[in-house]
């Protein structure tokens, strides 16, 4: 029988709401020379309709005796509310007071690159940023920085329209 | 042979509740007219106590400090092969 790894669990979001979730990652002391302290890597889930509300659920498969630490971001129409939680045990806790941000539009009459944030070998990374519209993270092209011999991201955003972007950073 | 899960591992692993990190609200538009990475942090160093209340149905809309969800056993692969997703 097949040992059971990862656990799973659900958020429903109301109309006109899409959430979706980010893990915390922390790199290794021996590569923090290279690489952020902390990146983030987005969790798969799988949805369902429920009447007006679209249930979601979450899977985390990697889940830590001391816990793994998540960053829920629901969209709404002009904002986002940010919440912290960590799965731990059989249950996920929200750990702080949610905190909204006001989304962002880019005024400028050309595309624009936002650049120089730093990948991991895992694609892990300390900046993400995300169309509030789709909730889908902006995919990056990937370069290789010669002056500074790293992988780094490079963005193209679209003029006149809203994006949401956050750091994780070491307090 | 290595799973997915141990190649993660080499460079780094999952935060847990000992590590203390800022969530960041990037002001992208200041980038770009200053040329700056810096922006705005929109921090949120409040912690609220309130008694523990284990949901298993939670609006996303209702999420507040204190409060707690059922988390299940079984990654994706588990439960797609299971059935009981999709």
């Amino acid at each position: 029988m097949e040992a059971i790894q990862g656990k799973h669990f659900s958020i429903t979001d109301p109309e006109g709401v899409r959430t979706v979730i980010y893990e915390v990652y922390k790199t290794k002391k021996e590569y923090l020379n290279e690489y952020p302290k902390y990146t983030v890597g987005r969790l798969e889930f799988t949805e369902e309709l429920v009447g007006k509300y679209n249930k979601k659920t979450f899977y985390v498969e990697d889940p830590q005796d001391d816990g793994n630490q998540l960053i829920i971001l629901s969209f709404g129409e002009d904002k986002v509310i940010i919440n912290n939680g960590i799965l731990i045990g059989d249950e996920v806790k929200i750990t702080k007071k949610p905190s909204p941000f006001k989304f962002e539009t880019i005024y400028a009459e050309e595309p624009v690159e936002y650049k120089e944030f730093q990948y991991t070998p895992n694609l892990k990374r300390q900046i993400s940023i995300i169309d509030p519209e789709t909730t889908e993270e902006i995919k990056p092209t990937l370069y290789f920085d010669d002056k500074t011999n790293e992988v780094k991201g490079k963005c193209k955003l679209k003029p006149y329209k809203s994006y949401f972007a956050f750091e994780v950073r070491e307090k | 042979m290595k799973t997915m899960t141990e190649n993660k591992d080499y460079i780094e692993s999952p935060a847990g509740m000992n590590d203390n990190f800022t969530i960041v609200g990037v002001e992208m538009q200041e980038y770009f007219d200053k040329q700056s990475k810096e922006g705005k942090a929109t921090k949120n160093n409040t912690e609220m106590k309130t008694p523990n209340q284990i949901k298993r149905e939670v609006l996303s809309t209702e999420l507040e400090a204190g409060m707690s969800i059922v988390a299940e056993n079984g990654g994706k692969k588990q439960t797609k092969r299971d059935g009981e997703s999709r």
